[in-house]
Order: structure tokens, then C-alpha cells, then sequence
């Protein structure tokens, strides 16, 4: 018996020695991997599948007065630009969706519902403010294993499906205090550019006016949100510019 | 068979002492084999590891004392392997899925139980070589447990 646990402490010596020899090394640096490496590679796969089901609205007529509305609203809140891509999807579906990647998808369908620049700023502002809050970072990665495993059982097949899933799968793990947090930052990144911060909330009540769903499924109570931004305080009360020109903007509809 | 029953009533008996017949040598290296085997498929799953070891486990109650000593021994090494490969599959799975983010902690373990995965390996091959020939390969520690446990 003592022979077994001298041995038995022998080995578990060992054993925990060389564990704490591999322990001082940090590997990571050494192989230039980071924590997340999992996740953001499957973001990264999930991304490009996804980004290959869309049908991508290349128009510069479209693509160039949103980028500048995009950039004004970076640069006026200390965003970077570069780590933040917005793409217009040629979808009939009123639907605007912050994914994996820090990739915002925004639908022809959506556009053609704004009735300003401001309001389709509030739009991209709600759903930046959802990264730049850190509420699509946590769930997302979970959210893109799942994908992952749709995608082996389906066999690649259904990319709209696929995509519906993501927004629906999304827009569930943001709760309903973090949807008011994102329209109340949003109001804020419009006030930044100066923009009026109240059209956040016509945007809001007109989703609920039109009777859009699609949007809005988890903005169950629109009217009640839109109160919540009107309540807000901003110093100044305008003037408030104008981003593009009326030409612009009119072509950027046309051309949808 | 009759120096075998001569060798049984002996308490003070050593492994080392036992002259195996050829279909001992070849069931008792066959148990390291299925060792070797249970280890390779049980490594992406564990579950089948612990069927093994159970399979293992029921070999070994039936027969002669080379028999029973070399699969008692193989079982044991198993299960220091088995804990160890099993803590590694769910933190691999839950990295995978993204439950937890990779660590150097993690790798450091990766590292430290293939470092061990392999001594097993080796340790494996050599008694299944050495058993077949009718030599006995003492492991450190499981050679010494498997004399408490396997007696007459
Ligand atoms: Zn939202």
C-alpha cells in the first residue's frame, strides 16, 4: 500500500508538473491566436453565406449617398468607420438587421418606406447602437454555431431561409430594455450629426402606422418606445441639417 | 495445467513468476489491443471509452491469473485516461460551440494530456508486444495497483 502511494504521488507530481510547465507558456501569443477565434471564424463563415444569398444593391446612385450618411453618423459619434459595414439588400421585406461581423443588412423595402435621410439614419443608427451597446456581441456567436448547424442539415440549400432565421434569432436575444436603450443611443448618434433625434421616433410610429411586422416583430410596443424618445432632452432644438441633397435623395429612391 | 494449479495456491505468487501457455499470451495482449482500439475510437467520443473499460472490466473476471493480471492492468490504464480525455472532449466541445473562449490555459492542458495520451500509447504497444512474447511489462503505478488487486 505504501509502494502505491508513493507511486500514485510520483505520478500525480508528474502530471501536474508538466501541466504547470505548459502553464507558463502563453500560447496564444505564440501562435497568434485570440480567445475568440472559434466565434469569429464561424461569424466570418456564417457571414460570407449569408452575404452570398443576398442580392446586393451595387447601384452608386444607392450605395454612395448611404455610405456618406453612414460615415457622417461614424465620424460624428467617434465610430470607426472602416470596422462597420452597412449592405443594401434588394429584399421587399420592411426589415433592417445588425448581424454577425459588425455587418448591418438593410432592405430596399425599408428604404422605400423613409421618408427623409433622418429617418433612415434613425434606422442604422438603432441598429449600430445595438453593436456599439454590445448586444449582438454575446448572443451572437451562439447564435452563428446554430446557423452553422442549420446549414449542415439543410445542406447549404436555403440561404433566405437561413438569413430570416438569423434576423428572427437575433432580434429574440435582444431583450425588450435593450431595444429602448438602442432607439434612445440612436436618438443620440442622430442629435451627433445633427440631425433631428425625433425622427427616431416618427420612424417608430410609422412602422407601427404602415402595420409593419417584419421590422418591428420585436418592437411589439412601437408607440410606446416612440413616447420614450420624445421624453428625451436634447440642448438644441435645430436647426438641423441636411446630409444629401433633395437630388440625391430622390435618385437613392428611384434607383431602388 | 498442472503446474498452473501448483501456482494458484501459492499466496506469495509474483506475475513475473507465471509461465503463460500460448493462448493466455495471445488473450492477454489482445486486451491491450482492445485497449489501443477502445482509446483511438473513444477519442473523439468518451462514452465508448466507458464501454470499453466495462467490457473490459467483465474479461477480466473470467481467466487464468495472466490473463486476469494484464487486463486488470490495461483497465486500470484506462482510467486515469479516461477522466482525462473526458475533461478534454467537453472543454473542446464547449469551445467549439463557443461556450467558453480558448485559453492558453486550455492549450496548456491539450498539450499536458496528449503528452500523456501518448506515454499510454507507448506504454500499450510495449505490453502488447511484450505479452504475446510471455514477458510481463510492469507499468509504473497501474503494475503496482494490479498486484493488490489480482492475487493467487
Ligand atoms: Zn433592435
Amino acid at each position: 500500500m505504501k509502494k502505491i502511494l508513493k507511486e500514485f504521488f510520483i505520478s500525480t507530481l508528474l502530471f501536474f508538473g508538466i501541466f504547470h510547465v505548459t502553464l507558463q507558456v502563453d500560447w496564444l501569443n505564440l501562435f497568434h491566436l485570440s480567445p475568440t477565434i472559434v466565434g469569429d471564424k464561424l461569424s466570418e463563415w456564417v457571414w460570407d453565406l449569408t452575404y452570398k444569398g443576398l442580392n446586393e444593391v451595387k447601384n452608386d446612385n444607392v450605395r454612395l449617398p448611404i455610405d456618406t450618411l453612414v460615415h457622417e453618423m461614424c465620424t460624428a459619434n467617434g465610430i470607426d468607420t472602416t470596422s462597420i459595414s452597412v449592405v443594401i439588400s434588394r429584399n421587399p421585406d420592411v426589415n433592417a438587421f445588425a448581424t454577425v461581423g459588425r455587418h448591418i443588412i438593410v432592405n430596399t423595402g425599408l428604404i422605400e418606406k423613409m421618408d427623409n435621410e433622418a429617418q433612415l439614419c434613425a434606422v442604422i443608427g438603432h441598429e449600430m447602437a445595438h453593436l456599439e451597446l454590445g448586444h449582438i456581441q454575446s448572443g451572437i456567436r451562439q447564435q452563428a454555431i446554430f446557423q452553422v448547424i442549420l446549414i449542415l442539415l439543410t445542406g447549404n440549400g436555403n440561404i433566405d431561409s437561413l438569413i430570416n432565421i438569423t434576423s428572427q434569432m437575433i432580434s429574440n436575444s435582444i431583450t425588450r430594455a435593450k431595444e429602448n436603450e438602442a432607439d434612445k443611443q440612436g436618438a443620440r448618434f442622430l442629435y451627433a450629426m445633427h440631425l433631428n433625434p425625433m425622427e427616431m421616433a416618427n420612424t417608430l410610429e410609422s412602422f407601427e402606422s404602415y402595420g409593419i411586422l417584419s421590422y418591428i416583430s420585436d418592437h411589439a410596443d412601437s408607440k410606446k418606445r416612440a413616447e420614450n424618445i420624445r421624453k428625451m432632452h436634447f440642448p438644441h432644438k435645430g436647426p438641423y441639417r441636411q446630409i444629401l441633397s433633395q437630388e440625391t435623395w430622390e435618385k437613392l429612391k428611384n434607383s431602388l | 495445467m498442472e503446474s498452473c494449479e501448483i501456482h494458484i495456491n501459492e499466496s506469495s505468487l509474483r506475475i513475473e513468476d507465471v509461465v503463460p501457455y500460448e493462448d493466455e499470451k495471445e488473450r492477454a495482449s489482445g486486451c491491450y489491443i482492445m485497449s489501443l482500439v477502445a482509446v483511438m475510437i473513444g477519442l473523439p467520443m468518451p462514452i465508448i471509452n466507458l464501454v470499453a473499460t466495462g467490457i473490459f472490466y467483465l474479461m477480466s473476471r473470467k481467466g487464468t491469473f495472466f490473463v486476469r493480471w494484464n487486463s486488470t492492468q490495461a483497465l486500470i490504464s484506462q482510467v486515469p485516461l479516461f477522466v482525462m480525455n473526458n475533461i478534454l472532449f467537453w472543454w473542446t466541445i464547449r469551445i467549439l460551440f463557443c461556450f467558453s473562449d480558448l485559453s492558453s490555459t486550455y492549450i496548456a492542458y491539450f498539450i499536458t494530456v496528449n503528452l500523456y495520451n501518448i506515454y499510454d500509447f507507448v506504454e500499450t504497444v510495449l505490453s502488447a508486444v511484450n505479452t504475446r512474447k510471455g514477458k510481463v511489462h510492469r507499468w509504473y503505478l497501474y503494475g503496482t495497483i494490479t498486484d493488490k488487486i489480482c492475487k493467487r
